[in-house]
């Protein structure tokens, strides 16, 4: 009893759970286990299914990454009151980090398959977790873009590329083509065929050529984009110098950070392949993320899963600039 | 889909890099984890052993035979080391037109030229564009073509981009060579109308340098005619990823590279991790090129963008 009392006052205190009213909050709990870890214990490794979060009530977290040659390059640690492993949440992650207990650690394990219940249930208190998730992500993103940024402005040409006029002619209506197309991409996986037509009902279509710039680093948005064909690249720009944060193909979504947390464009969007893609508005993007539907949960699950792949890639590509793997030359 | 892996560093035994990791290459042939499918069309290697008479020239072998099941191969491995190495396990599609054949089992290295390639994916419709190339190929390199793949052909226009492919190349020479030849076969795809993706992983070295490319002509462009029929390889990029550090081998329950990465002599660069732990391992960025060149007799890493 006394271990469910400290449980709920460590849920309410995380930013994860802080939407959820103290029925749902004791429902989670009831789904947490108690859990304790030596010092030295590894809680969760780099590349492995994540099958369970931690929140931690004692003791110290290091959260570590690994490189090529073996070495390690310490990312964050972390104490009570978080929660580590929280990549769980999303259905078919894998960590993107090491947590080795760095001090004897006591916790509360919530278990991929429990949280999964909620989720498949359709149950509010999932919906909330995910959308702080998704909060939590965008920021963590923002700030592996912005010190990527903040190495190439080092004795670089601040300027930043200039978006391209739209094409005339765009955007148009989501065409019957493109509609077929899209039960094949991963963003529409797990996606019934009227929950598509709901999304495709609000969305725009452009066809844009190789090179043509979508949009820049800095700017405020109005939308967000999904390749149905052809390929986007993301970067970070300082004048001559570029840092490429990823390579988007069919059936990935981007330019989501600013409807998700108000900020600006996070990085520039380049289309580096012949183009087709759906663009969805901020209005649309909130009525299907946030109305707690079926289809906003399939929404946010899918934007969460880009997400966490997006994390994966920008933690990979900081690693190996800290630790200088990659140089360019 | 191939599967294809390229070492430069310390001797290692090819049975190392072969066989004993839990997800090899050899393994990789039957049981691939980044591919659903492989059918297999043989086995290729060249292997350059500085101990050797004429260190300068690698030992090859190359077999049609499933590569499980070759004790020939397991019996050399077990006896060879290597400081370089391209080897390549031959996946081809299913329908009557493939040539299964030693002249087609990658690497190509011809008589009398330094670098060796070996190509991890596929140049769609190539019977369409292969006549548009060969303007572009100096006719002392193509009399050396002798199999019907994409490959050799790719092979022979990069020789052909470089100044004298009979001599070790200079490693900007290389790259300048590289992008010159992606160039012209975009511009062959255009001019015979293929936007379909087409992959183009290759695997180059020459014994004292290494390179390795990532690189997919019309990314997502997948065949829109039958959905049923769009492979994986037409939605996701076409892995490579690569692991370096000052020694190759058994540690701590697993085969890894130890020593770090900032001071690495040793690189292994392959189509998908020889282990199942990736998390030592980095993905090639797309669309570029890594490259291990020795500068006053220390390897050194580094990755470009292709622009091409």
């Amino acid at each position: 009893m006394d271990y469910r009392h400290r449980l709920v006052g460590l849920l309410r205190s995380n930013p994860l759970f802080q939407d959820l009213d103290l029925d749902e909050i004791a429902g989670i709990a009831q789904q947490m286990r108690p859990a304790d870890f030596a010092a030295g214990a590894t809680l969760f490794r780099q590349g492995a299914p994540a099958d369970h979060a931690l929140l931690l009530a004692g003791g110290s977290v290091a959260i570590s990454t690994r490189l090529p040659g073996d070495e390690r390059v310490r990312l964050a640690e972390v104490g009570p009151g978080e929660l580590v492993g929280e990549i769980a949440l999303s259905p078919h992650g894998t960590h993107s980090a090491t947590a080795t207990a760095m001090t004897p650690v006591s916790g509360f394990v919530l278990d991929n398959a429990d949280f999964e219940s909620l989720r498949t249930q359709y149950r509010p208190a999932a919906f909330k977790v995910l959308l702080r998730l998704s909060l939590l992500l965008c920021a963590r993103l923002r700030r592996i873009s912005e010190g990527l940024a903040a190495t190439l402005a080092e004795g670089a040409d601040a300027a930043r590329p200039a978006a391209t006029p739209p094409p005339k002619g765009y955007p148009t209506r989501c065409s019957a083509e493109c509609r077929r197309l899209l039960p094949i991409l991963p963003f529409f996986q797990g996606f019934a065929a009227e929950e598509i037509d709901e999304l495709v009902a609000c969305s725009l279509q452009w066809s844009l050529p190789r090179g043509h710039v979508l949009f820049v680093e800095g700017e405020p948005a109005a939308s967000c984009f999904i390749t149905v064909r052809g390929a986007v690249q993301v970067a970070v720009q300082r004048g001559e110098q570029r840092s490429r944060l990823a390579l988007l193909g069919p059936g990935r979504l981007f330019g989501e950070l600013p409807l998700l947390d108000g900020g600006p464009r996070s990085a520039t969007v380049q289309v580096r392949e012949d183009a087709l893609l759906l663009e969805l508005g901020r209005d649309a993007f909130d009525r299907l993320s946030r109305g707690g539907t079926r289809t906003a949960f399939k929404v946010l699950e899918a934007v969460n899963r880009n997400l966490v792949a997006a994390q994966q890639r920008a933690i990979a590509h900081q690693a190996s600039l800290v630790a200088g793997t990659l140089r360019g030359g | 889909m191939c599967r294809a892996l390229a070492y430069l560093g310390q001797p290692v035994l090819l049975d190392d890099l072969l066989y004993k990791p839990d997800s090899s290459l050899i393994r990789q042939a039957y049981l691939p984890q980044m591919l659903s499918t492989l059918s297999l069309g043989g086995f290729g290697m060249l292997a350059w052993d500085p101990a050797s008479f004429d260190p300068g020239t690698p030992f090859t072998y190359r077999s049609v035979a499933l590569p499980i099941f070759d004790a020939n191969l397991r019996g050399m491995a077990q006896k060879i080391r290597t400081s370089c190495l391209l080897a390549h396990v031959r996946g081809v599609p299913h329908h009557g037109r493939v040539t299964l054949s030693e002249h087609n089992l990658h690497p190509f290295r011809f008589d009398g030229v330094k670098l060796a390639l070996a190509h991890n994916g596929d140049l769609a419709h190539f019977a369409q564009m292969r006549y548009a190339l060969v303007e572009h190929i100096r006719p002392e390199l193509a009399v050396h073509i002798h199999g019907n793949t994409d490959t050799e052909w790719i092979y022979a226009l990069f020789l052909s981009q470089l100044d004298d492919p009979g001599r070790i190349s200079d490693y900007d020479a290389v790259i300048r060579a590289m992008g010159q030849t992606l160039r012209i076969l975009r511009l062959a795809r255009e001019r015979s109308g293929i936007r379909i993706s087409s992959a183009v992983n290759l695997f180059i070295g020459d014994g004292t340098q290494l390179f390795a490319v990532r690189f997919t002509f019309d990314f997502g462009c997948y065949p829109t005619d039958d959905l049923a029929r769009v492979h994986e390889s037409n939605l996701a990029f076409l892995s490579l990823w690569y692991t370096s550090g000052r020694e190759y081998g058994f540690y701590d329950d697993e085969w890894k590279m130890i020593g770090g990465s900032a001071s690495a002599d040793s690189v292994l660069v392959a189509s998908e991790p020889l282990t199942r732990d990736v998390s030592a391992w980095r993905e090639v960025p797309e669309y570029s090129m890594l490259y291990v060149r020795r500068e006053n007799g220390v390897p050194r890493m580094g990755v470009v963008e292709l622009d091409a």
